[in-house]
């Protein structure tokens, strides 16, 4: 029941894909394919280079209204007030609700023209970074499953989410750093830690959660700080300790596990300076700080580029605690608060990622779980609310491979459904961000109770399109 | 001519019989079945079973589609396919729709899945299916047949240990390890000293080093059966149970936690009492047969007065709840049964047959059907009468209250929704509609809008002809003669309501729905036989959403009662309900499209040939056909998993798959002789143990042989012992055990382990919550509780190596072992190193160690307390001895106000990374504060600037606490460099950079963050700059720290 993870049994386990693209990294060290997995963080190649080197997964929790701010729907305007025609009422929440044409003016920006509400008047300077996809779709129209499908591929069972595959698969470059990072401000949202599951992968490749509302460093990174020694005073502790465990590892020079632990206090004595540093925006000069803004969204995605910066493989950001894009009433006003909250961070955040140039091997997702019914929220006591809506929304990506200026698919004239081949589920998704990650989905399995799962399951496609 | 025509037939039916014998068996490849597997099958199963399988109801057109025969036989039109060639297969042009014949008949495939019937008969239609063309009971025996030749599924052989001659063979699993081991040339390694083997075996059994003492009296007992009295000590001792029932714990995915829950209590009501349970089976020995039998099925063998058993249905409950998705509660049972006891992926076979192991998908649906006839009772069992005690009755009363706030809330909505079917309208409508019922009330109530059980009582009520119904009676669409006459006989309200008839049954309605409202009536109207009344009983059915919502919350409160520290201990048990659950096969696992109905049996696999479905549910039956000797996989899988702990791994590696996909065992014949003799000595797992750590192969060092370890390089033929490390709990607690705090408490509920205080309760107890695993758990490769854990990963990670170098947890721990008696009396610093030697690493130091410890005890830097003030703070005054902290750290700085500036007290005072504001007058300085942490010489740089083009500029000085005013300037509108050298400094003194606004509250923004270097170390106010530093904690003497190296040293963490 307890038995070290070797190299070899990681890559059996890795399933033959991975198996037969990682033997080029063994061959180099004699006999060292059944050494224990000293650190399976280390950084390791996918199946084939990747466009992107690293992920910022940017989670508009709740399900943000699509008509209002990235699919314009000048059909709702006609159709004001009235049900939508029987077609459009089928298997949704836009049953019996009358239509509810956006408040907010959408305009043409960058070469692309692409149309964006007023609501990102920032970020749409960027729009020709962007690929809006405007035909998403996923399965179900309710927070958990959806959530769970599009962090982990699979809406009901526990099954690793896409940062663990990925640190799983890439390991990450900063050895001190974690891998994985999620960061909510405030609590957890909806399905908490599920979210960042490591479902059958081993519990190290789990987002850490790190809750933004802090801003001190031992707030966000658990005993990254010790208030009773000097740094003076642990280098002399560690220097004694590696003297101890050399005489003890004299007659056991066999075990490649005594030299990793060993190795791993040198790492975490490293990782205190570089975790303390990275947090810490107020590093920045401050005429970045100002780019990105004041509040908790500018300080948390500042924090994410930090990070990305410094090799951390995949940073998930969340808006806030449970849902703050669950906008069931008075949306006109909780969409423009979040919004105003958000814009310029985004917008920030892929200008400073060009500049820096790393947008071009950095991945960036937006979107939530779902949209929201182009009719107004039909529940009792709901006013000027929008619903739950899975078979058509919005997401959008940049950098890494995305070809940018560009808008895929679209929803019916109405907004409520994907519509045409070009439609997007949450699988294709998937099987498009591996893909830029450097991955065959079909192949990047790993063997559970004995079957090779996968991130998409038996589904999902790479969208060719999105991909410059 | 006719005979080359007849030899060219003669060819031509020679090829084609030919190439169908080579269709019979083609090889097919992965990909192949892959293909098939996610292509094909999913297509067949959803669009075609339905008419063309052996499963099907009638099946259609002589046509079977669920096996390669099948399709190659054909059905009426012929053959379906010809291999090879889709133009020429009548399955292609019938799903292309182009000819008369046209499938699936409802509608066409999409083109993408025609394209790939066209691919899969253009490669040859491979088919991985196994041949079922027989009627379906006598169809399935074959495969079984076959498939139980698998060696997991033949019985344990029995089998006579090999003769070995070698007197290092002490048990019989020598001979079987030194057999294959000379096989190969091979000698296995020398035996381990005895204080090696002292500390192994204790760690295997109890999760704790062995004491001093312990260690002391074992290498003094010379007696040749000092080793297998230590064993036996060991497994006497209730912490060897703690120890083995938390690997148990870990198959069984025990949690403290449902996961998410929506708005329901999340923590488990009594997960504890499932895991005391089985803590205790471990200590008494239950046998494992028993231990298997009890966790199934408690509630069926339970016998007598004493409940306890009933809390081992835990491994059952204690899951995930899934929100409550009942097919997902079940496949998790079905998991931890299936992988847990029996080491079969069962659960692979919930969508489709699976595809290695003999387990079809209705054998999944079987033993479905079992869990899904058990549920929960309404109130958990109690395990003993509670005795009474003061926080028992704590409990009640709070219990008391808390429901007594559920029926006080229902009474109220009765009452108040009693009220809105006794105006007169409704009682006019329910009337009219309860005289003219048809006897269909809900029909009738849905028709006019009516509440259907008010309605029933309103017809109930007429039924019973009351008196107050008199008048209804008398005048309800009568005639008008009898009419006068019942008028005649009327007086009072009746009379004068009456006085004309009515036009109508209607109006009658309407008439009686006013007299009632009025006396004498009017007791009628408010008594609670009458219609209108909700009885309470019936309350739930006429809450509203928000009422239920509100119920529900009062509920919560309830349930919240199960974790007071009164509430006696329960099982979360199940039991059988009424009727049990007939089973249907779920089309792709998706309970919206049931297929066929199966029976409730167990896995065909491992039944007799004949099986017999279960009668009622079926939990007990399946629980007796696992806990059972004559189950092949049963006691297999188990030793497996013992040796695994004691071994490092298993002899089957993958110690939850014993089917086709699993690893093959490495010495199969000990495994089989393993488990007969683990059933032969009564399934006693402690002899299980015995039989395995008394072995020589146990024995062995763990010493390296770099020429076996080429040629073997996992050991997986045992030619020495492995080195293991200390997982998460026996790594927790080991530091407790040395630090002599260990709690040796047992049982209760779980306890917060990763905060402050920190309990020194065994890890075993700690509380798991699995939604959220806390930072320990998973840093140290804890097994994730969201399913069944078939073994824990080790990892090395940095974080881990963070944990014991600054948790506030170990370097608590590392004082408490300076603190003891044993280690105090000692005042040479040799002699109490070699204290701490034997406490920590049981043995005594070498000439070496005394060395590196006695230099780093007298060297190592300790700083005063007086310096661990934090490096900066932040605040105003003058300087020195007036110094004010600014109370708030927000987005722009530090400062008075919480918010927006100017703060009343203290004005525009602020201090930001770079510079700040200085305040309204010269008191109101603002101070960035530096403590020094140690004696030295100190230099200071910097530059002090101030940009507005307005106001008189600012003044700044740097204070020293022991030498007053080192230096000022003042600027105003320009920079001046801030630079000082030399400085001498005490540990503990601070340096103040102050600057004030000089007289002229204007513009008195300024940056300065100067720069200051000690010896080797540089603080920079820009890069520190942030909110709360941590707060100061008493230092760690040289001596607290030196333990702490100890407990971080690789000899404490690894076992040899």
């Amino acid at each position: 029941m307890n038995q070290p993870m070797s190299r070899r049994e990681l890559l059996c386990r890795g399933g033959m894909g991975m198996g037969a693209l990682m033997l080029a990294d063994l061959m180099g060290q004699a006999f060292a394919d059944d050494a224990p997995t000293l650190n399976p963080l280390a950084p390791k190649p996918g199946h084939y280079p990747g466009r992107a080197k690293r992920v910022i997964h940017i989670f508009a929790n709740g399900g943000p209204s699509h008509v209002d701010t990235f699919d314009p729907k000048p059909a709702l305007d006609r159709q004001s007030g009235k049900a939508l025609p029987a077609d459009f009422q089928k298997g949704g929440n836009t049953k019996g609700n009358v239509a509810f044409p956006t408040t907010f003016k959408f305009r043409k920006y960058g070469q692309s023209g692409t149309e964006v509400s007023e609501l990102f008047p920032n970020l749409a300077q960027s729009i020709d970074d962007l690929c809006v996809i405007r035909g998403m779709h996923a399965d179900d129209p309710n927070h958990e499953p959806s959530l769970l499908l599009m962090n982990c591929g699979e809406p009901r069972q526990s099954r690793p989410s896409m940062g663990s595959w990925l640190t799983y698969g890439l390991g990450t470059e900063n050895q001190n750093l974690p891998g994985f990072i999620a960061m909510c401000p405030g609590g957890y949202p909806i399905y908490q830690s599920q979210n960042w599951q490591s479902g059958f992968l081993p519990g190290i490749f789990q987002g850490t959660y790190i809750d933004t509302q802090f801003t001190e460093v031992d707030k966000l990174v658990e005993n990254v700080r010790n208030g009773r020694v000097t740094n003076k005073e642990q280098q002399e502790q560690l220097d004694l300790l590696r003297r101890l465990n050399q005489g003890h590892r004299e007659s056991r020079a066999d075990d490649p596990q005594l030299e990793a632990r060993i190795q791993s206090f040198e790492l975490a004595y490293r990782m205190q300076m570089d975790a303390t540093d990275a947090f810490d925006v107020m590093r920045e000069p401050q005429y970045v700080r100002d780019m990105y803004g004041p509040g908790t969204q500018g300080r948390q995605l500042l924090i994410a580029r930090r990070l990305l910066e410094r090799g951390v493989r995949f940073v998930q950001v969340w808006t806030g605690r449970e849902q703050p894009w669950d906008n069931h009433q008075n949306i006109q006003e909780s969409i423009s608060k979040l919004a105003k909250d958000c814009d310029q961070p985004l917008g920030a955040l892929i200008r400073d990622l060009k500049q820096r140039g790393m947008l071009e091997d950095t991945l960036v997702v937006w979107g939530g779980e779902f949209g929201r019914t182009p009719t107004v929220e039909g529940r009792p006591g709901k006013v000027a609310g929008r619903d739950h809506q899975s078979s058509g929304f919005s997401m959008w990506m940049a950098g890494g491979g995305v070809k940018g200026g560009r808008v895929h698919g679209a929803t019916d004239e109405f907004g409520v459904h994907a519509i045409g081949d070009d439609k997007v589920h949450v699988h294709d998704l998937h099987a498009t961000i591996l893909h830029l990650m450097g991955f065959n989905h079909e192949k990047f399995t790993y063997r559970y109770a004995g079957r090779d799962f996968r991130l998409t399951d038996v589904h999902g496609r790479v969208v060719k399109e999105l991909l410059a | 001519m006719r005979l080359s025509l007849s030899l060219v037939a003669v060819l031509l039916l020679g090829t084609a019989s030919a190439a169908q014998q080579q269709q019979a068996a083609p090889p097919i490849s992965a990909d192949q079945v892959e293909f098939f597997e996610q292509k094909i099958r999913p297509i067949f199963v959803e669009r075609c079973y339905k008419c063309h399988s052996t499963g099907a109801d009638k099946v259609k057109g002589g046509l079977l589609l669920d096996s390669r025969d099948g399709l190659l036989k054909g059905g009426d039109s012929g053959p379906a396919i010809v291999p090879g060639d889709p133009e020429k297969s009548i399955l292609i042009k019938a799903l292309r729709q182009t000819d008369d014949l046209r499938m699936p008949v409802k509608e066409k495939l999409p083109d993408e899945q025609i394209a790939d019937f066209v691919a899969w008969v253009r490669m040859g239609a491979p088919d991985p299916r196994i041949a079922t063309t027989a009627p379906t009971a006598a169809r399935a025996t074959p495969s079984i047949v076959e498939a139980r030749k698998f060696w997991a599924f033949q019985p344990a052989r029995e089998i006579l240990p090999p003769i070995v001659r070698a007197p290092w063979c002490r048990t019989p699993i020598d001979n079987f390890i030194l057999a294959k081991l000379e096989e190969k040339r091979m000698k296995p390694a020398p035996e381990a000293d005895p204080r090696t083997l002292l500390r192994r075996v204790t760690v295997d059994l109890t999760g704790l080093p062995p004491t001093a003492a312990e260690i002391d009296a074992f290498l003094a007992d010379a007696s040749p059966d000092a080793f297998e009295k230590a064993v036996d000590r060991l497994l006497a001792s209730p912490r060897y149970g703690e120890r083995w029932g938390r690997h148990w714990l870990d198959l069984a995915r025990y949690a403290d936690t449902k996961e998410w829950v929506v708005d329901e209590e999340r923590r488990l009501p009594y997960p504890y009492t499932y895991r005391d349970w089985v803590i205790k089976a471990f200590n008494d020995d239950i046998p494992y047969d028993r231990f298997v039998l009890l966790q199934l099925a408690a509630d069926r063998v339970q016998t007598g007065d004493d409940k306890s058993d009933l809390a081992a249905l835990g491994f059952l409950t204690v899951g995930r709840s899934f929100l409550n998705r009942q097919p997902d509660i079940i496949d998790d049972r079905i998991d931890v049964v299936s992988r847990g006891l029996l080491g079969l992926t069962v659960t692979c076979a919930r969508c489709h047959d699976h595809k290695y192991d003999p387990i079809p998908t209705k054998d999944y649906y079987s033993l479905y059907g079992v869990f899904a006839s058990s549920a929960a009772p309404k109130e958990m069992p109690l395990l003993a009468a509670p005795k009474m005690s003061p926080d028992y009755a704590a409990y009640l009363k709070e219990l008391g209250a808390r429901e007594a706030e559920i029926s006080k809330f229902k009474e109220t909505r009765r009452v108040e929704i009693s009220a809105t079917f006794r105006s007169s309208a409704q009682i006019a409508a329910y009337l009219l509609a309860a005289e003219e019922s048809k006897g269909k009330p809900d029909d009738e109530a849905k028709a006019a809008g009516l509440n259907a059980a008010i309605l029933k009582r309103w017809i109930d009520w007429l039924k019973s002809s009351p008196e107050a119904l008199a008048p209804w009676r008398a005048f309800a669409a009568r005639p008008a003669e009898e009419y006068w006459v019942a008028l005649q006989d009327a007086s009072g309200p009746v009379a004068v309501a009456f006085s004309e008839p009515p036009a109508s049954l209607k109006e009658a309605a309407e008439r009686y729905g006013k007299l009632l409202q009025e006396d004498p009536y009017k007791a009628v109207l408010m008594s609670p036989e009458f219609p209108s009344s909700i009885p309470i009983a019936d309350i739930d059915g006429f809450l509203t959403g928000d009422d239920r919502g509100k119920v529900r919350q009062l509920r919560r409160k309830v349930e919240e009662l199960n974790h007071h520290a009164g509430a006696p201990a329960r099982a979360m048990t199940l039991e059988e309900s009424a009727t049990p659950h007939y089973p249907r096969v779920f089309i792709r696992g998706n309970p919206g499209t049931p297929g066929d109905e199966v029976p409730r049996q167990f896995l065909a696999i491992l039944s007799p040939e004949e099986r017999k479905p279960y009668k009622d549910g079926g939990r007990l039956e399946l629980a007796r056909a696992i806990a059972s000797a004559e189950n092949p996989l049963t006691a297999r899988v188990f030793v497996n998993r013992v040796w695994a702990e004691h071994f490092g791994t298993g002899l089957v590696r993958t110690t939850s798959n014993f089917g086709v996909r699993g690893d093959a065992p490495t010495h199969p014949e000990l495994l089989d002789w393993l488990a007969r003799a683990f059933v032969a000595d009564g399934w006693s797992i402690k002899k299980l143990h015995r039989l395995m750590v008394l072995s020589s192969a146990y024995r062995q060092s763990t010493t390296d042989n770099p020429e076996y370890r080429k040629a073997d390089p996992l050991n997986t033929l045992l030619w020495r012992q492995n080195r293991r490390r200390l997982d998460l709990e026996a790594m927790r607690d080991s530091i407790l055990a040395v630090s002599g705090t260990l709690d040796p408490a047992m049982g209760g509920r779980s306890v917060e382990i990763t905060t402050a205080p920190y309990s020194t309760r065994r890890t075993v107890y700690g509380y798991v919550d699995r939604l959220n695993l806390a930072n320990l758990y998973k840093t140290f490769d804890f097994a994730v509780p969201d399913m069944h854990s078939p073994g824990r990963f080790v990892t090395t990670i940095p974080q881990q190596a963070l944990f014991m170098m600054n948790s506030p947890f170990v370097m608590e721990q590392a004082g408490r072992v300076v603190e003891l008696s044993e280690v105090q009396r000692e005042e040479q610093p040799a002699q109490r190193i070699q204290a701490i030697y034997r406490r920590v690493l049981g043995r005594a130091a070498t000439a070496k160690e005394l060395a590196l410890g006695a230099a780093f005890v007298s060297t190592s830097t300790t700083t005063p307390a007086v310096s661990r003030a934090p490096i900066w703070q932040y605040g105003y005054g003058t300087g020195a001895a007036d110094f004010h902290p600014l109370p708030n750290f927000t987005a722009q700085g530090w400062m008075g106000a919480a918010k927006a500036l100017p703060d009343p007290a203290t004005g525009w005072c602020l201090i930001t990374a770079t510079g700040g504001h200085a305040g309204n007058d010269v008191a109101h300085g603002v101070i960035r504060r530096w403590t020094s942490p140690q004696a030295g010489l100190i230099s200071i740089s910097g530059t002090l600037g101030h940009h507005s083009k307005d106001g008189d500029g600012v003044h700044g000085r740097i204070v020293s606490s022991r030498q007053g005013e080192l230096a000022a300037w003042q600027v105003a509108r320009l920079d001046a460099e801030t630079k000082i050298s030399g400085i001498p400094v005490e540990a503990g003194e601070t340096i103040d950079f102050i600057v004030d606004c000089r007289g002229d509250v204007n513009s008195d923004s300024f940056t300065w963050a100067p720069v200051i270097r000690l010896g080797e170390e540089e603080w920079n106010a820009q890069a520190n700059f942030g909110g709360v530093p941590p707060k100061a904690a008493a230092p760690m003497s040289a001596w607290d720290k030196y333990v702490q190296v100890l407990l971080e040293s690789n000899e404490f963490i690894f076992v040899d």
